[in-house]
């Protein structure tokens, strides 16, 4: 599955014919706090906001929101060789990831168990997925917790918890993976997620399973909207080759490690793609 | 012919010719372009009428020309008193003279002139550049051609107060791109005419400088380039952040052959 057996493989890659760069640029006023990250699904830019996911879908590269790029032809496959990023946001981890299941339309004040289900269509064994709480109204400021009832790349049947609400996530496009539990890799399918109490407000949360794929760190700078800057390329030791499959549904996140508050955040960046 | 080993890459770097931009201050708070700021290479003249841009516009940085197989860009090494990020672009189109104390529709040197390079408009981005202040920074609206042929209004998006400053436009859902913009309406007025303009570009290469006052060195080895096409008469300039104390980049550029 490598894709660059040695440097010459690479540059012959880049130059060959079948490269994509794909634009991304998103702005919004969002609120920032430690241990939440921010989604950018619903957000405008490139690519477009996608709309609140209502009933359980596996969105493709073809769903509003998805980060532009072509399937490969001809028997090659895609693959992620960089990504580059200024970020109005500082001292953060970006992720792009592809998004492989939503719902949302869930309640913050329903206590009993509320339906997810859905089947993957890529990385349908579940191993590397992540199960997030995904907000796309403010629910509300009491501090309850959420479990997730899930098939675990094993093929058994799971749980885990999270906080939500009060301090921890409770805004619109915060976005907080659901911890694997010992021994597992992954995330098969989701059954269902039951809040402990009302969080007050009912709000629109969801559940979304990811894939994540490559991740950029924003180093700090201090000035607004000139703060991170990151290139994160393949080749300087940073995972490997991350292939796209195809019809991805690229999409991406972030987590500042700084409580910023209520701040518009900007960035603009490229995707760099090849074939072989 | 594509660069088709490292040896090749080795070759293409020896053989190519370092092209140098320097560029003072720009404000804070915003991405700047360096059109308009004395340097290297000049500054452009402040744009009324709404022409393409071309590698032969007084200002552009000028790339090696008569490139028949196409220019790559190999390496470039980047000096910024401030970390931030560095886009390089490829101006297609540039004009001035809206205005922000009044609200009426205006199409002062609209619609855009038509696209000489990218013209199906992919990938062609807008952004609005503060040429005389504005007084406050307010909101606006326009109306443009998107990358199938369709006119289309665009998000509200916001401008910057003082001159210097650049903003992107946000299209409407679904647009990757624009064709030309038509016209362009503020929300509200700033009680200060001012001077602005619309840039049509697109995005070359986005480069992280991350070194506070130091140099950043990026190129296909290292990751940091990927050894991207450069259109032969493409307009370059900078579109960057955090550059407001200086910005000192050479570009190493070379053939296909």
């Amino acid at each position: 599955m490598a894709l660059l057996t040695n440097m010459s493989d690479r540059v012959s890659a880049m130059t060959g014919g079948n490269v994509q760069t794909t634009i991304v640029q998103k702005r919004d006023t969002l609120v920032y706090i430690v241990g939440a990250a921010n989604s950018y699904w619903t957000i405008p830019g490139l690519p477009g906001a996608a709309a609140n996911p209502t009933t359980v879908t596996a969105p493709t590269r073809a769903t509003l929101g998805a980060i532009a790029f072509t399937n490969p032809t001809g028997g090659r496959q895609k693959w992620l060789v960089r990504v580059a990023l200024g970020a109005m946001i500082n001292s953060a981890m970006g992720t792009i990831y592809d998004r492989l299941l939503h719902i949302g339309g869930l309640s913050g004040t329903v206590t009993t168990a509320q339906t997810v289900g859905g089947a993957l269509t890529r990385y349908t064994n579940g191993v590397g997925n992540l199960a997030y709480f995904e907000i796309y109204t403010d629910i509300g400021s009491s501090s309850v917790t959420a479990t997730l009832s899930y098939t675990n790349d094993l093929n058994n049947a799971a749980t885990a918890t999270i906080r939500v609400g009060g301090t921890d996530i409770q805004n619109r496009s915060h976005i907080a993976p659901f911890p694997l539990n010992a021994g597992e890799k992954g995330v098969k399918a989701v059954t269902s997620v039951t809040l402990s109490s009302s969080t007050g407000t009912a709000g629109d949360f969801g559940i979304t399973v990811g894939h994540p794929l490559m991740t950029l760190t924003y180093g700090f700078q201090g000035f607004s909207e000139e703060r991170g800057s990151a290139a994160t390329s393949t080749i300087n030791s940073l995972g490997g080759d991350v292939e796209i499959l195809s019809d991805a549904c690229l999409a991406m996140l972030d987590q500042s490690f700084s409580s910023l508050g209520t701040t518009e955040h900007y960035f603009l960046g490229m995707l760099n793609m090849v074939e072989k | 012919m594509a660069i088709t080993s490292l040896s090749n890459f080795r070759a293409a770097l020896a053989r190519s010719t370092p092209l140098y931009l320097s560029k003072p201050a720009s404000p804070s708070g915003t991405y700047a372009a360096s059109l308009l700021t004395p340097g290297k290479p000049v500054a452009m003249v402040t744009p009324t009428t709404s022409l393409a841009r071309s590698l032969s516009t007084a200002g552009s940085l000028p790339i090696p020309g008569g490139a028949l197989n196409g220019l790559r860009l190999l390496q470039a090494t980047i000096s910024t008193v401030a970390p931030g990020v560095v886009v390089l672009c490829d101006l297609l189109n540039y004009q001035g003279g809206l205005v922000a104390n009044s609200v009426s529709v205006q199409t002062t040197n609209l619609p855009t002139a038509a696209l000489t390079r990218s013209t199906n408009g992919a990938g062609v981005l807008v952004a609005v550049e503060i040429f005389a202040s504005i007084g406050s920074g307010t909101t606006y609206t326009s109306t443009y051609v998107n990358q199938d042929g369709a006119t289309k209004t665009s998000k509200s998006s916001q401008l910057f107060s003082t001159a210097g400053g650049v903003k992107l436009m946000s299209f409407a859902d679904g647009d990757t791109g624009a064709r030309s913009v038509t016209n362009f309406t503020i929300a509200t007025s700033t009680g200060t005419a001012g001077n602005m303009g619309i840039l049509l570009f697109k995005p070359l290469v986005v480069l992280a400088a991350t070194a506070w006052g130091g140099l950043t060195q990026q190129d296909a080895i290292s990751g940091g380039l990927q050894l991207e096409t450069i259109p032969s008469d493409a307009c370059l300039f900078l579109l960057q952040s955090g550059g407001r104390r200086g910005t000192a980049i050479s570009f190493n550029m070379a053939e296909d052959v």
